[in-house]
């Protein structure tokens, strides 16, 4: 569903994201949550599809999330850390883990921002343009 | 760790362990290619889940785990099932998921454990056996899925449960959604998840 207050980007500035879930509802959650405020979304239903996808497409965030199969976000997040050709892309990863030792395992994977599912639409863009550096009008 | 499937019948070059012993004493081996090829020697023998499981649960290497629990799917039975159920807890994202592709692809054998893991009191241990039901347990996984939903406190629980019911769940299971989501109707996530997952069932 849409709010009604989305700002969507400025023209000509649209960023490229990468959502990385196993569950179809979750990602269907976060495009209609990101592309009406201006964001074109690519999703990867695993680690192992997102990195084929992020080696041949550049992104400007990678939105992760922890449990999925073949390979999990953390392994995910890891490898994309030793690749050089996209080390730097930022990732925000959710999850529904959400003790203590779980946030710190993703920070030291190399997560720049860990939040607990589910994440509202609003605070979902919020820190999608903070973390692209995204501009509105 | 790869995708859990049952190994094929091809097994790969092991060391021929000429008895039970040699088996057991390989399982203990400071190399990790002799614990891995151990672990597929171990379903010859009738206690090969026992001998599996006395070293699973302080392995750590991560081939080796997958050698054991490729065998424990192999072997079969509730008693392989009860075996991988505390892999659930594990701290490893891929050790997790990695039981619980092994747990579905043992089917009815992993029903017993499914019933128990389902109610388990940790919410992320009820998550990861939401994805056993993904498997081939058959409808009572669903109609289990159903009965819990209601009552079912821990949101990401809930919409973990959602999501597995837009999968496996039938046309019967549209009331239980619609009821959920009239009782968090101010959560609109859940909504979402409700609106999507009833889009998903086949039509009544």
């Amino acid at each position: 569903m849409m709010e009604d207050n989305v700002t969507p980007l400025r023209p000509g500035t649209a960023k490229r994201l990468l959502v990385i879930d196993d569950s179809a509802i979750v990602r269907a959650y976060y495009r209609q949550a990101l592309e009406p405020a201006g964001y074109a979304v690519e999703e990867a239903f695993n680690g192992l599809e997102a990195l084929e996808k992020a080696l041949t497409t550049p992104f400007d965030l990678a939105i992760v999330d922890v449990n999925m199969p073949k390979m999990d976000g953390l392994s995910f997040v890891r490898r994309m850390r030793a690749t050089e050709e996209i080390a730097c892309l930022p990732v925000l990863m959710t999850s529904t883990l959400d003790r203590d030792s779980d946030i710190a395992a993703a920070r030291a994977a190399g997560v720049n921002l860990y939040v607990v599912k589910p994440i509202a639409e609003d605070e979902l863009r919020r820190f999608t343009h903070i973390m692209t550096g995204a501009e509105t009008p | 760790m790869p995708l859990v499937k049952a190994p094929a019948p091809q097994t790969p070059a092991a060391p021929a362990f000429p008895d039970r012993a040699s088996v057991l004493a390989a399982i203990e081996s400071l190399d990790p290619s002799e614990r891995r090829a151990a672990a597929w020697a171990s379903r010859a023998y009738a206690d090969g889940i026992d001998i599996i499981a006395h070293r699973l649960a302080v392995e750590s290497d991560a081939a080796v785990v997958e050698a054991m629990i490729l065998n424990l799917v192999a072997i079969g039975s509730p008693k392989a099932a009860a075996v991988l159920a505390p892999l659930l807890r594990s701290g490893s994202a891929a050790r997790r998921f990695a039981a619980a592709e092994a747990l579905r692809d043992l089917g009815p054998d992993a029903l017993p454990m499914f019933d128990a893991l389902i109610r388990d009191e940790d919410p992320q241990v009820r998550i990861m056996a939401a994805e056993v039901a993904r498997g081939q347990l058959g409808g009572a996984a669903a109609q289990t899925l159903e009965r819990l939903l209601p009552d079912e406190d821990h949101v990401n629980t809930a919409c973990a449960f959602i999501d597995v019911l837009a999968e496996i769940g039938s046309a019967g299971t549209a009331p239980v959604l619609r009821h959920f989501a009239d009782r968090h109707a101010g959560n609109a996530y859940v909504r979402f998840a409700v609106d999507t997952a009833l889009a998903r069932l086949p039509a009544a």
